[in-house]
């Protein structure tokens, strides 16, 4: 990665140290603002791959913003507040959906989002179902 | 006066179960909403409570046009977190089985879009086609749709007698040539038909996060093949096909050269195959403590997997995005201002998978 590129993104508000891993760039920042890296990423026109929700213990969400840009892979992982998080659905079209359907899944509130309906969830069943932990406790 | 046109959730023409709601002022489309979530069956909720060796069985069911890429991904993450290196021949089969995968899915949406264009001819033409690919995956592996062939650290079945195969593949390159390429490319039908309808442009391609012949189509390069080389795609240098028109048209015509470049990939996979194993021998590696993401380059575009693992046999997390997930809203900005009686075409030309989807 380009040591510009490494300086603005170290920049960001909430960022900390961007770590290499075999299969891309990784920064574990809990206070991460994803709005400005929104807006950073898209400024540069990075795309969003996708965003990973993922439960902790207790309340809260590790949620994992994939970025794609000049052949790079770029991983944001913060902590949600409260379990909410503000929506950068606005900025990035690509973010609605992914954002509707962790809400679904984990119950994270994306405060700001244009339209927070449902997306995959039935009816019947209740926000949150993914909140199950896997790993050895499924043993 | 506006009105709404509700279709689906159950299509005539494309057998999965979505909703799209249009918005119409007379002929004119003015907005759509699309609803999803009809088939969903929690398949990452199941993921973490399998070991990896039922998870590979449980992803091939994920979608059932491009379930290689599925497994594939998925035994890339895991290896990504193990630090297992592929055998080289496992890196060519891999790339074997992902483009005759391809070349069987553009032949699958280009039936699909000539009946939608109304050229009946073309479509069957083209499902004899993909016949024969369904014929040489089967020879390969066994199996029509589940291939099996995925485990972590390598493939499960070796090509015996890539010879015969070659010959196969040369045969379907000769009528790739010889019916898709001239029609797609040339035919007035189907230029009528296609050319300045649901255009995307790249900065809304862009913002939506599209991917795949969609994306490329509208002049966003991007091709993890060429991009992100993974199996054996940096030994074959793979030609990406991009366009800029934005339109259906442009879409037809990336698909339709895809699958010469598909066919040229296994041909040359198939000479160069290096001898060595198929796999690493451990049919049960550990997977340690540790996170990765790994993308393929699915028919449809990125596929891309996350894996967390605790030490145990068991993946903490499992996480699937699939392409049509990110390409399906970007229906909305092609549809904009075209004709209703275009929204068929529009929605399907993205090739879209609603199986993904909802995973």
């Amino acid at each position: 990665m380009a040591t510009d590129l490494k300086s603005q993104l170290s920049d960001l508000p909430g960022a900390t140290e961007l770590i290499q891993q075999r299969d891309g760039w990784w920064m574990s920042a809990p206070n991460l603002d994803v709005i400005e890296t929104a807006r950073f990423m898209l400024g540069l026109e990075g795309r969003l791959s996708t965003i990973t929700a993922a439960a902790l213990p207790g309340d809260e969400t590790e949620v994992i913003y994939h970025y794609y840009f000049d052949h790079q892979v770029l991983n944001f992982k913060v902590t949600t507040q409260k379990n909410t998080l503000p929506s950068i659905g606005s900025i990035l079209p690509a973010a609605d959906w992914i954002e509707r359907e962790i809400q679904d899944l984990y119950k994270v509130r994306f405060t700001g989002h244009p339209h927070p309906e449902r997306l995959i969830l039935p009816a019947q069943l209740e926000p949150g179902l993914f909140r199950e932990p896997g790993g050895k406790q499924k043993r | 006066m506006p009105y709404n046109i509700p279709i689906g959730p159950y299509h005539p023409a494309l057998e999965e179960p979505y909703k799209i709601t249009v918005a119409c002022e007379g002929e004119n489309v003015q907005d759509v909403n699309i609803e999803i979530g009809f088939n969903f069956r929690s398949i990452e909720l199941l993921a973490q409570r399998r070991n990896y060796i039922q998870d590979i069985t449980l992803v091939e069911r994920v979608c059932g046009i491009c379930s290689n890429v599925h497994t594939m991904t998925f035994c890339m993450a895991a290896e990504s977190i193990a630090g297992i290196e592929l055998p080289a021949r496992a890196g060519y089969i891999r790339v074997i089985m992902s483009e005759l995968e391809r070349l069987h899915s553009h032949l699958l949406w280009s039936g699909v879009a000539a009946e939608l264009i109304g050229f009946q001819t073309m479509f069957m033409e083209i499902f004899a086609l993909r016949e024969l690919v369904m014929d040489v995956l089967e020879a390969i592996s066994g199996n029509r749709v589940n291939y099996a062939m995925n485990c972590v650290g390598g493939v499960n079945r070796d090509v015996k007698d890539p010879d015969s195969i070659l010959s196969a593949v040369r045969k379907i390159r000769q009528e790739i040539e010889r019916i898709i390429i001239p029609i797609f490319t040339t035919d007035r039908t189907v230029q009528a038909r296609t050319a300045g309808v649901g255009v995307l442009t790249k900065e809304d391609a862009i913002a939506y996060g599209t991917l795949g012949p969609t994306a490329r189509a509208s002049g966003v390069a991007l091709d993890l093949r060429c991009d992100l080389p993974y199996a054996a795609y940096g030994e074959l240098e793979t030609k990406s096909a991009v366009e800029t028109a934005g339109d259906v048209r442009a879409r037809v015509v990336v698909r339709a050269l895809e699958m010469l470049e598909s066919v040229r990939l296994i041909e040359k996979a198939l000479q160069d195959l290096p001898p060595g194993p198929i796999n690493t021998g451990n049919r049960f590696p550990v997977i340690p403590v540790g996170e990765a993401t790994a993308r393929a380059e699915a028919p449809r575009g990125e596929v891309i997997y996350y894996i967390a693992s605790d030490g145990s046999d068991i993946p903490l997390r499992v996480k699937i995005r699939t392409p049509t997930f990110m390409n399906m809203p970007s229906v909305r900005a092609m549809s904009k201002g075209q004709q209703l009686a275009d929204m068929p075409l529009i929605q399907a030309s993205i090739d879209p998978c609603y199986s993904c989807t909802d995973r």
